[in-house]
């Protein structure tokens, strides 16, 4: 068992300037949580608080029940894999693997056995006797995680290892990450500013903004229900459209005057919001130039004019206005309506949102 | 076109052929011509001092240098000394260096202040103080008086901590997690990461010791103690004037230097680049 639990965490440097604030968080045993958001918005703090990396300035910090917040780094049964990997650069891959090993008095062919072990579940074997500058960096990041995973720790944080490598690499390890999480099946806690590798590998995400936990859910949930303006728009490529306005006897009303109906289910919880400024949200792929949805969604159907189509190879995107607002949709190569400059589009209201200008909330949920 | 450009190219390289074989000769000719004096007889140096070959090629200032002077216990004096020194600065440096670069303690900028001021105070103005206490301390005349006002260096700590400061800190919090003490992340990580600083302080030390003139001068007084740059005086004082045997134990002197250059060089040019410094 190697649960973690953060009870109130916070994180406040010597210049006052609080990085972390009130972070409550409870990771199960084997599951691979994902910590994301922008550059500065606390993730890598709050990682490197759970590593001992950073002193945790209040709160506490349980791994296995066990309060390990003014435990030493080395006694926590974390293993980390930095950014940059972190490979003593003078040192073998062989070397690299099982200094850990070493420095806990393990006996040397018991080294040897989990040293080959791991290196062949990394496939980085041939590798044993090179130095990291002669690896590539994806092999220089296998290494980084056989690292890791020759001491068989409790929990294994990772801070953005994946970002130091090609586009293409990229996608090819986050395969690669997926695969040996369910082979080894330990507690993983990954911080990363990408919204696709997070929402590709976690079990669940927790999204973050300036030092505060915005939502914590599955990759399904944080999408398709963001609990405010900034998840919306994190989350998602194409970024979400949003057209502002406000609510008027149970029609949304647009800033350029076009009236949509809102649905029955969501008028009782626009009730409050009449008259007060608001954010319709709908993203890409959920505005349809098919006839199902025009003519299910009348009054949320507009004359979408073309500016640039992007062609994505499985799909399009195209960029445009609606009322002269910017807006983009998103269609399948299959749609013959993603090669005219000018056509109808229609929003599934039912998968759109409504958030409240002021505090970014999403009313609907 | 690339005719042109190669035909350029070839002059350009001609050229400076010849200017860096002139400068070369140059800067090497000086010692060339020591070389080839100790060669010589001294009444052949003075008698004909534009010769450039020796007339009557001869080693007996070379035996008078190594059998019928002290030269081996000068040599002995000169290598303890300088070998001592640097290898007890190369570890000074390098963990000082580490516990500034590292360690987070309240006087940790000041103590890295003082070190570096000590460096401001010119050599003369403590002269006397020095010899005061290796006086008091009953080191005159001793080699000891060499080997341990030295141990630490400001300069090379200077060097390390800098070199230690460019390592990234995740290398550090990589060892910490694999459970290494702090004795083992200076060893095992930090020694062999700042390979090059400690290659280019060692060239520096064991040169600037070697040939040092001024410290010996201060606290030795009896021949058997002198070092090598001290002694050189022995076939050269105002009574004695042996020439050849000047040459012959000048150019003895320069084996060791030349030895630890050639093997150093690589550190050594890196090093002057890092510290801006001849």
């Amino acid at each position: 068992m190697s649960n973690v639990r953060l009870e109130n965490i916070n994180k406040i440097y010597d210049n006052n300037v609080q990085a972390v604030f009130d972070f409550n968080l409870e990771i199960k045993d084997r599951e691979f949580v994902v910590f994301v958001g922008p550059s500065g918005c606390g993730k890598t703090t709050t990682l490197r608080m759970i590593a001992g990396l950073e002193d945790i300035s209040s709160g506490k910090l349980y791994i296995d029940d066990e309060d390990v917040t003014n435990v030493e780094a080395k006694k926590r049964g974390i293993a980390m894999v930095f950014q940059n990997y972190a490979l003593y650069p003078h040192m073998s891959v062989y070397q690299n693997l099982s200094f850990s090993l070493e420095n806990n008095k393990v006996d040397k062919k018991a080294i040897d056995e989990k040293v080959h072990e791991t290196a062949k579940i990394l496939d980085i074997e041939e590798y044993l006797q090179r130095k990291p500058k002669a690896l590539s960096g994806g092999q220089r990041q296998r290494v980084a995680l056989g690292r890791a995973i020759v001491r068989d720790a409790k929990v294994y944080l990772m801070d953005e290892p994946l970002s130091n490598l090609d586009a293409k690499l990229r996608v090819q390890m986050r395969t690669e990450l997926i695969r040996l999480h369910q082979q080894i099946g330990a507690t993983t806690i990954y911080v990363t500013h990408d919204q696709t590798e997070a929402m590709t590998m976690a079990d669940r995400i927790v999204v973050m903004n300036k030092g505060k936990i915005q939502q914590v859910g599955t990759p399904r949930e944080v999408y398709d229900q963001p609990i405010n303006l900034f998840v919306a728009s994190f989350l998602g490529s194409p970024q979400i459209n949003l057209l502002k306005g406000s609510y008027r006897d149970g029609k949304f009303v647009l800033a350029s005057g076009h009236e949509i109906e809102v649905p029955k289910p969501q008028l009782e919880k626009l009730k409050e919001y009449e008259g007060k400024p608001l954010v319709f949200g709908v993203r890409a792929e959920d505005a349809h130039a098919i006839d199902e949805v025009l003519d299910t969604y009348p009054s949320a159907s507009f004359d979408f004019e073309v500016d640039v189509i992007e062609m994505l190879g499985h799909e399009y995107l195209l960029y445009g206005k609606i009322e002269d607002m910017d807006f983009v949709v998103s269609m399948t190569k299959h749609d013959t309506d993603a090669k005219q400059r000018k056509f109808k589009i229609a929003f599934d209201l039912n998968r759109c949102h409504i958030f409240d200008e002021e505090s970014g909330r999403n009313i609907l949920l | 076109m690339n005719i042109i450009k190669d035909k350029r190219n070839i002059r350009i390289r001609v050229f400076s052929f010849i200017v860096l074989t002139i400068l070369t000769l140059f800067f090497v000719a000086p010692y060339i011509w020591m070389l080839l004096n100790s060669f010589k007889s001294t009444k052949e140096i003075l008698l004909h001092p534009t010769n450039i070959l020796p007339e009557e090629f001869t080693i007996k200032s070379y035996q008078k240098v190594l059998f019928d002077s002290p030269f081996v216990y000068w040599f002995r004096n000169s290598l303890i000394v300088t070998v001592v020194d640097t290898v007890v600065i190369l570890f000074t440096s390098s963990i000082i260096g580490f516990v500034l670069s590292k360690y987070k303690f309240k006087l940790n900028k000041f103590c890295f202040f003082l070190i570096l001021a000590t460096m401001m105070m010119p050599t003369t103005a403590v002269m006397i103080p020095n010899f005061l206490i290796i006086s008091k301390l009953g080191w005159y005349d001793k080699i000891i008086s060499l080997i341990v006002p030295t141990f630490c260096n400001a300069f090379g700590i200077f060097l390390c901590k800098q070199f230690i400061d460019d390592l990234p800190k995740e290398l550090f919090e990589s060892a910490m997690l694999d459970n290494a003490s702090d004795l083992k992340i200076f060893y095992r990580i930090v020694i062999p990461a700042i390979k090059p600083a400690l290659g280019s302080l060692a060239i520096f030390t064991f040169l600037g010791i070697w040939n040092d003139y001024q410290t010996p001068l201060i606290y030795l007084n009896s021949t058997k103690n002198m070092t090598l740059p001290l002694a050189l005086s022995f076939f050269n004082s105002q009574h004695l004037s042996d020439l050849s045997a000047t040459m012959a134990a000048a150019a003895l002197i320069m084996v060791p230097s030349t030895v630890v250059f050639l093997i150093f060089q690589k550190y050594f040019i890196k090093g002057i680049a890092m510290t801006g410094m001849k």
